[in-house]
């Protein structure tokens, strides 16, 4: 396998086989694509396709203010439009659209050929467009949710909206959460883990920290979102009464669990943007980014501030001075990283050499509408304005001018900057500053007459006024403002598709950019590099020109084929020196089967055929099982030569494998979820009325003293695995069965009637969490079991990992045995 | 608390700790205290001293960080070290600022 004398067509041979193995197979084989350009570019087309459906919705909710008293459409129809269009954008648009750019551009700009787990993305998109769907589908037949995009309680309960509405919202948006949170640890992982090697954490691109950062938001902000939305589909299920405050429960309780997923959110889809925009400016500006390392400083300390903001969303729900004032503190503060970042991007512009160009104008568009989006955010971070301005367009306009300002345009910038990467062809910028300039006055005419209808009074969401309000004349122009972007948005929809049909066709790297995705032929081949790069400078200050031909030639590491595998490398994650050759499973149907089976589930859910949901259950585990097949298939593989004299480990024997990390971080988000539900408990127990309970119960002693017998050997069993791993794993089976039969016994047999009181609601399903937990122990220990007993030894790594996760389940376990004997004791003593 | 992605964010993540846990006994002092004698006077003594513990931690915790040395410092651990420094300064600057409020707001 010499690679530094190849012939050009050994070379052009090497592509072949190379496009051979990882390219997505015609016809059907679509279906089983889990390459990230393919799936990168599909998140990105159907985000877009969603956007076109919110928009749409938007200029029906102009239409219908545009003119007092209108009869244009009716309450409940003007609660649904509202609804969608924000359900849409926030969750169907914005989110999955920077995942899809992240998905398509990591590797590239990473310098490897995939991300760590080809077929969990495969799986997030498949979901996202199910769930999407799935609203879609409701809005369509009239019952799509009408409560608000953020579905306060009690107005979302079953009392007061008893149809399925707020059930399609709850199950598609948590469905579409199953697609963020997988590639939340897609992500993290592809960036710590599977990267060029030479590049040390100090070398990374710019946009590499920010997803870095923003993934590992996603891990954390979005458990307490899916835990509200399982308790709220529980109330309305079954009656358990978290929200109801008769029976102590407390609508505040959603409130906090939604903003402390919300709040943070709006940085979610701000900071891709920014990490675009930081990638993005300095090519523009031929100079490189000002400010690098202070940077990075902004947005890991902008990140947790944004977890401290939440409650500025309910200033006005009574809670004390004191607690306003720490998250009046924390909004303000949280201005200063982003000034930081705005002041080095003006900074880079400065020092450079601007060169005119569309992308350049959407940044300019960005400049104006965001800084004015976070000036009024300032404002409304101060408790007293936000007393007067709560719940008005003011509000909404700020709001607008964030995302908009924040996430539009440079999305606009980054499309217009990577479209000749996407498709091969050079923008022809006949339409681009027309498209612009309609956007951008659209934009402002629309949203900055809100801020004047909200000082004046106007209420955010309510379908008409009356003529003698005085916000007529400043609502007709907002519409009119709103078909002028409107039609900008259609503009820049026929740019694209011109330019992807007549634009010019360029050799390499237009903008003579620094970043490695620049490096490789355009549309990009399914393997992004013929051979990976070795990389001894930042990775957004290379030479493409000169590393890309290198490259392709395969005189870099891995420019071989090896058994029709998938190969990339790993790396330590500080000092980026390849420590393993990490293998891809090939193309498989089973994602899209696995997220059929569980949008079954949440169908069923949605349609109230409990009795049914344990089969979809089953076969979601059973699919996932069968992803296991390929893992098995890679056993037993000694030192792998990866080019240039060197040799390394098969992933499943290297001492820090993806797969191992993955799990960490999926235990990190499984943990912020449990915790999230314990605090909620609490909240209840502090803040609620009716409380204590007249009838609260604790478990039997003996079946307490059982479960804990239960875990301990299930604790033993796992440890003694690692020596014994047949005898170790039956103990690790029968310790986790037993204590879920028990935890299951005392939930549903001890415990008096959940529907009669939230704190035995509470207990319940803390306890019911914990079987879940066993059950999914029971599932891996039965199948390692099973493995050893057919297969022969286990490899180490599936051990490694099971061990990680029987232990956060013992540990799970003992705190929902302790909790009933902690709320039952607090309940007591100042509980009322 | 060696590892390096550690160095960059355990003060804020002390700082996080800190919020929770002031945040959790105003809530609560609140709540048990409603109908005792002396007990917001009481509950505003231990916020104070929370506040002056978090503080406190906070800035040992970044001159704890401050302080580890790398026989033989990379490139990556000197860049990690930095950025590590200059969101040490942030965090206490966000510990004192946030928690202040404790010494003269009303507590419930």
């Amino acid at each position: 396998m010499s690679q530094t004398n190849r012939t050009n067509s050994e070379a052009i041979a090497l592509h072949r086989q190379l496009e051979h193995i990882w390219g997505t197979k015609p016809g059907w084989g679509r279906l089983a694509a889990v390459n990230h350009t393919v799936v990168g570019r599909r998140f990105m087309l159907t985000a877009l396709v969603f956007f076109a459906i919110g928009g749409l919705l938007a200029m029906l909710i102009r239409t219908q203010l545009a003119s007092s008293n209108s009869a244009f459409m009716d309450a409940e129809t003007y609660a649904q439009v509202f609804t969608m269009h924000g359900s849409i954008m926030m969750f169907l648009f914005a989110i999955p659209f920077f995942e899809g750019m992240a998905i398509y551009l990591l590797p590239k700009l990473l310098g490897t050929r995939d991300l760590a787990f080809p077929r969990m993305g495969a799986y997030g998109y498949w979901c996202y467009l199910f769930g999407g769907t799935m609203l879609i589908a409701a809005l369509i037949g009239g019952v799509a949710p009408n409560s608000g995009w953020f579905m306060y309680t009690p107005l979302s309960s079953a009392v007061y909206a008893p149809g399925i509405n707020s059930d399609v919202w709850l199950l598609g948006i948590t469905f579409v959460e199953i697609s963020a949170l997988s590639a939340a640890v897609e992500l993290i992982v592809s960036i710590l883990k599977i990267r060029a090697p030479g590049m040390s954490i100090d070398k990374m691109p710019i946009l590499a920290w920010y997803m870095l950062v923003v993934a590992t938001m996603m891990l954390v902000g979005f458990p307490p979102l899916i835990l509200g939305s399982i308790l709220l589909e529980v109330e309305r299920a079954f009656d358990l009464p978290f929200f109801d405050p008769n029976r102590g429960g407390d609508p505040l309780l959603w409130q906090h669990l939604f903003w402390l997923f919300g709040h943070p959110e709006v940085y979610i889809i701000f900071l891709p943007a920014a990490g675009a925009i930081s990638t993005i400016l300095p090519v523009l500006s031929g100079t490189p980014l000002a400010g690098y390392r202070l940077i990075i400083a902004s947005i890991v300390s902008m990140a947790f501030l944004s977890f401290g903001l939440w409650v500025h969303h309910m200033y006005t729900v009574g809670i004390p001075h004191l607690a306003l004032s720490f998250f009046s503190a924390a909004s303000a503060l949280v201005a200063i990283p982003t000034a930081i970042q705005v002041f080095a991007w003006l900074a880079t512009i400065i020092h450079g050499r601007p060169r005119f160009s569309i992308p350049l104008l959407h940044i300019f568009g960005f400049f104006f509408v965001f800084v004015i989006g976070g000036l009024t955010g300032v404002m409304l971070a101060m408790v007293p304005f936000d007393w007067q301005a709560h719940d008005t367009h003011f509000v909404v306009a700020h709001l607008h001018y964030v995302l908009v300002g924040g996430f539009i345009f440079p999305m606009l910038a980054m499309a217009y900057y990577w479209m000749p990467h996407l498709t091969g062809k050079q923008p022809v910028q006949h339409l681009s500053n027309a498209a612009f300039w309609m956007i951008f006055i659209g934009f402002n005419t629309t949203f900055f007459m809100m801020h004047l209808t909200g000082l004046r009074g106007m209420p955010r969401r309510v379908f008409v006024y009356p003529p003698e309000s005085g916000w007529e004349t400043l609502n007709f122009l907002s519409s009119v403002g709103s078909f002028v972007m409107a039609m900008g948005f259609a503009l820049v929809a026929l740019d694209f598709l011109l330019i992807f049909r007549f634009g010019r066709a360029f050799r390499r790297n237009p903008w003579k950019a620094g970043t490695l995705e620049w490096a490789m032929p355009t549309p990009p081949p399914s393997y992004n590099f013929a051979s990976l790069p070795y990389i001894d400078n930042r990775a957004d200050l290379l030479d493409p020109e000169a590393i890309g031909p290198h490259l392709a030639a395969g005189k870099g590491y891995l420019g071989f084929v090896r058994h029709d595998r998938m190969e990339v490398l790993g790396v330590d994650s500080i000092t980026g020196e390849p420590d393993q050759v990490v293998i891809l499973p090939r193309q498989t149907y089973l994602p899209v089967w696995t997220a059929l089976a569980t949008g079954s589930f949440f169908l069923l859910m949605l349609f109230k055929l409990y009795w049914a949901t344990p089969f979809a259950l089953v076969a979601i585990v059973a699919l996932f099982l069968l992803w296991n097949r390929s893992s098995a298939a890679l056993e037993g593989g000694d030192m792998l030569d990866i080019g240039h004299g060197k040799s390394l480990p098969v992933h499943v024997k290297a001492a820090s494998p993806p797969s191992h990390l993955a799990m960490v971080l999926t235990l990190v988000a499984d943990a912020t979820l449990y915790i999230s539900l314990l605090f909620g408990c609490m909240f209840l127990w502090v803040s609620a009325p009716n409380w204590p309970p007249a009838d609260l119960a604790l478990p039997r002693f003996g079946l307490t003293l059982g479960a804990v017998a239960a875990m301990l050997a299930v604790a033993m069993g796992s440890r003694w695995s690692a020596s014994h791993p047949a005898p170790g794993m039956a103990l690790v089976l029968a310790g986790h069965l037993t204590a879920g039969l028990l935890l299951l016994t005392v939930a549903f047999i001890d415990m008096p009637a959940p529907s009669g009181h939230a704190a035995i609601a509470s207990m319940v399903v803390v306890l019911v969490y914990a079987v879940l937990h066993h059950g999914i122990g029971t599932v891996f220990a039965g199948h390692a079991l099973w493995s050893t007993l057919h297969r022969g030894p286990l490899c180490t790594l599936t051990l490694r990992i099971g061990r990680l996760w029987h232990g956060y389940t013992v540990l799970a376990g003992l705190v929902a045995l302790v909790f009933p004997y902690v709320l039952d004791s607090l309940a007591r003593t100042g509980g009322g | 608390m060696r590892h390096p992605l550690v160095l960059i964010t355990a003060t804020f993540i002390a700082w996080s700790l800190a919020f929770l846990v002031l945040y959790a006994t105003q809530a609560t002092g609140c709540h048990i205290s409603a109908e005792r004698a002396n007990a917001i006077t009481m509950l505003r003594i231990v916020l104070c001293g929370l506040a002056i513990l978090s503080v406190a931690g906070v800035v040992a915790l970044a001159r704890y960080m401050r302080r580890q040395t790398f026989a033989e410092a990379s490139d990556a651990d000197r860049f990690l070290r930095t950025v590590g420094s200059r969101v040490s300064i942030a965090a206490i600057v966000a510990v004192i600022f946030c928690f202040a409020g404790v010494f003269w707001l009303t507590p419930c």
